[in-house]
């Protein structure tokens, strides 16, 4: 085996803009391109800068146009091997959580010198615009106040799940008087030892559980959880919107408690839409499983967890509709399902491919159970690229070329076909 | 679509400010810095969650430590090599690795084939973009993690020696041997 050492030549690949040469590289040959980090930026992220200096690289050295084609298609297959998907607002949370650790730490550490062994309350309050101090929840002696340091950094870019102003007050009654709700809710949390968390400001707000469970809060809605969860299970009450990443933590369960229904999880992330003065609450699953009950048969059963479920289970990219008038639970499809994370995701791009088999892909991918007849499918062959095009433009396009249609039914997709034109 | 890596002169700036306590610096380099560890921890184990816990860990342990800990001039590479290190350990402690081996790389091999629309453009022949990903599943865990690095963190031989704890010649010989294997399959 030839022994390389390209350690050398990567002294050369210091990062310097428009400040690059195009004679460097005519002894490159594909391995050299491949290990070029201007090369690798190119096929990585696709800037349209890079692409005119390639294409005239090429256009003048026809002669290495096959090496430089080769050396993408290389790089390509290895950046798409590895690529992680990790979105934007799922890196936001993480980042406030650790902020937010961050400063429970520096705040704990305070206390601790100030007050010696002086008891920490967990539920730090920030508060940074000034109508939350004029509603009129502030009460002295409910709440530690966290002076905010300065303008927090993070202000513009965690606008899209921003914490504002995150209010924490103990539920006395006199608190409850205040807010003068008619049911549901109110008469949730009543008498019940807890602490709230309103979203007041127009933007959403992620609040960190004990237990790690991190919720975001939309605007105009309330959460309200015990200060520590007990020993058997986690509840929390539910007016407004929320999503929820549960923490997983299977010997307590975790209950959402909303006007009619409880919905019960074990470790999963899922949406819960319930307005107060709303017709119907839903709930949508991202990950894991949950059940829903009607709260009147939750609370009649004697113990929530040792008995087996009898609500309706939802699972990925299911939705359940509840509605108040009829009191009836309804299972739908998300409106655009998604991708359950995977570790082997699926392509997409089928060349022949048995019509059962692209079916049974999308079912995998998306965790959609798809009823169709096997044996009539086995025989349709279907070419086609349906990356990237969200599920039910997958299913449109797939029925197109089968002369199939398809229909949502109970949180399922059920595949009508007369098979097809041999 | 991901940015560019940012010049060394800004980390050490940043690496600076964040030694002297300020929290702005500390959740910046968080930030500039998670997606990176992100993908590169996910690559030891499929558990999102666990990977998540670490990095937070990680970060946490590093404010506690940005006193006595010295000025680096590579940010990212540190931050790699704690991550490396942290998840091994953990991992130790849950006993979820074999008899103690190296990390595990391709515990979660991706192969992620969701075709983005600039891919696509990309005049690619489905068969051997099959075949490599295929090939890529092959290469040894060290091969695979000697391309990541390369590729995804454009980090130069010396730097991936000391992330993976081996010798530069034996990177340089694992790069140059796992693009053979690679170039074989194109």
């Amino acid at each position: 085996m030839k022994y390389f050492d390209y350690s050398n030549a990567s002294a050369a690949y210091v990062w310097l803009e428009n400040n690059y040469n195009m004679d460097q590289y005519q002894e490159y040959t594909l391995e050299d391109f491949v290990l070029d980090v201007r090369f690798q930026a190119w096929v990585r992220y696709q800037e349209a800068t890079d692409a005119v200096f390639w294409q005239q690289y090429i256009d003048e050295n026809p002669a290495q146009a096959k090496d430089i084609q080769s050396a993408r298609k290389l790089l390509d297959s290895v950046y798409r091997h590895y690529r992680t998907e990790i979105d934007e607002a799922e890196i936001d949370l993480e980042i406030h959580g650790l902020l937010d650790r961050m400063r429970a730490e520096k705040h704990r550490l305070a206390s601790e010198v100030v007050s010696g062994s002086g008891v920490v309350r967990e539920l730090a309050v920030v508060i940074e615009s000034d109508d939350v101090r004029e509603s009129g929840f502030v009460n002295g002696s409910d709440l530690v106040k966290e002076e905010p340091l300065g303008r927090p950094w993070y202000a513009g870019i965690w606008a899209r799940v921003a914490a504002c102003a995150v209010l924490a007050i103990g539920l006395g009654w006199a608190g409850w008087q205040y807010y003068h709700f008619d049911g549901g809710y109110n008469g949730l949390v009543s008498g019940k030892e807890l602490v709230e968390r309103v979203n007041t400001s127009g933007k959403q707000q992620v609040i960190r559980l004990m237990d790690g469970t991190q919720v975001v809060l939309y605007p105009q809605s309330r959460l309200s959880f015990a200060e520590t969860f007990p020993a058997d299970q986690r509840t929390v009450y539910l007016s407004g919107d929320a999503y929820f990443q549960v923490a997983k933590d299977p010997k307590r369960p975790f209950l959402v408690y909303t006007t009619d229904l409880v919905t019960k999880v074990l470790g999963t992330s899922f949406f819960v839409r319930a307005k107060d003065a709303s017709d119907k609450t839903l709930v949508e699953v991202r990950e894991g499983k949950v059940s829903v009950f009607k709260q009147q048969e939750f609370a009649g059963r004697k113990n929530a967890q040792s008995k087996t479920p009898n609500g309706m289970v939802l699972t990925p990219n299911q939705k359940l509709i509840f509605e108040h008038a009829s009191s009836e639970m309804r299972r739908t499809l998300s409106d655009n399902p998604e991708i359950v994370p995977s570790d082997s995701p699926k392509s997409f791009e089928f060349v022949n491919t048995p019509a059962s088999s692209v079916l049974t892909d999308i079912e995998e991918a998306y965790q959609i159970d798809i009823i169709f007849d096997r044996d009539v499918m086995k025989g349709c062959p279907v070419t086609a690229s349906l990356g990237g095009q969200p599920m039910f433009s997958k299913l449109s396009i797939l029925c197109e070329v089968l002369e199939a249609r398809y229909e949502v039914l109970d949180g399922k997709i059920v595949i009508y076909s007369k098979g097809c034109k041999s | 679509m991901q940015s560019h890596p940012e010049n060394n002169a800004d980390d050490a700036d940043l690496w600076k400010s964040f030694r002297a306590g300020d929290d702005e610096a500390f959740g910046r380099i968080a930030r500039h810095y998670y997606k990176s560890l992100f993908s590169y921890g996910a690559k030891f184990s499929r558990d999102r969650e666990f990977v998540k816990d670490c990095i937070q860990d990680l970060f946490m342990e590093l404010w506690a430590k940005r006193e006595t800990i010295g000025d680096t001039a590579f940010v990212k590479f540190y931050l790699l090599k704690s991550l490396r290190r942290k998840i091994y350990r953990e991992s130790q402690r849950q006993q979820w690795i074999n008899e103690g081996e190296d990390l595990d790389f391709s515990a979660q091999t991706s192969g992620d084939a969701s075709i983005e629309e600039h891919i696509i453009e990309i005049e690619t022949n489905e068969e051997m973009l099959k075949t490599l990903n295929q090939q890529i599943n092959l290469l040894t865990r060290r091969q695979q993690e000697v391309i990541y690095l390369r590729f995804f963190e454009s980090m130069d031989n010396e730097a991936i020696a000391q992330v993976m704890g081996i010798s530069r010649p034996a990177v340089a010989n694992l790069l140059y041997r796992t693009i053979q294997e690679l170039k074989d399959r194109l």
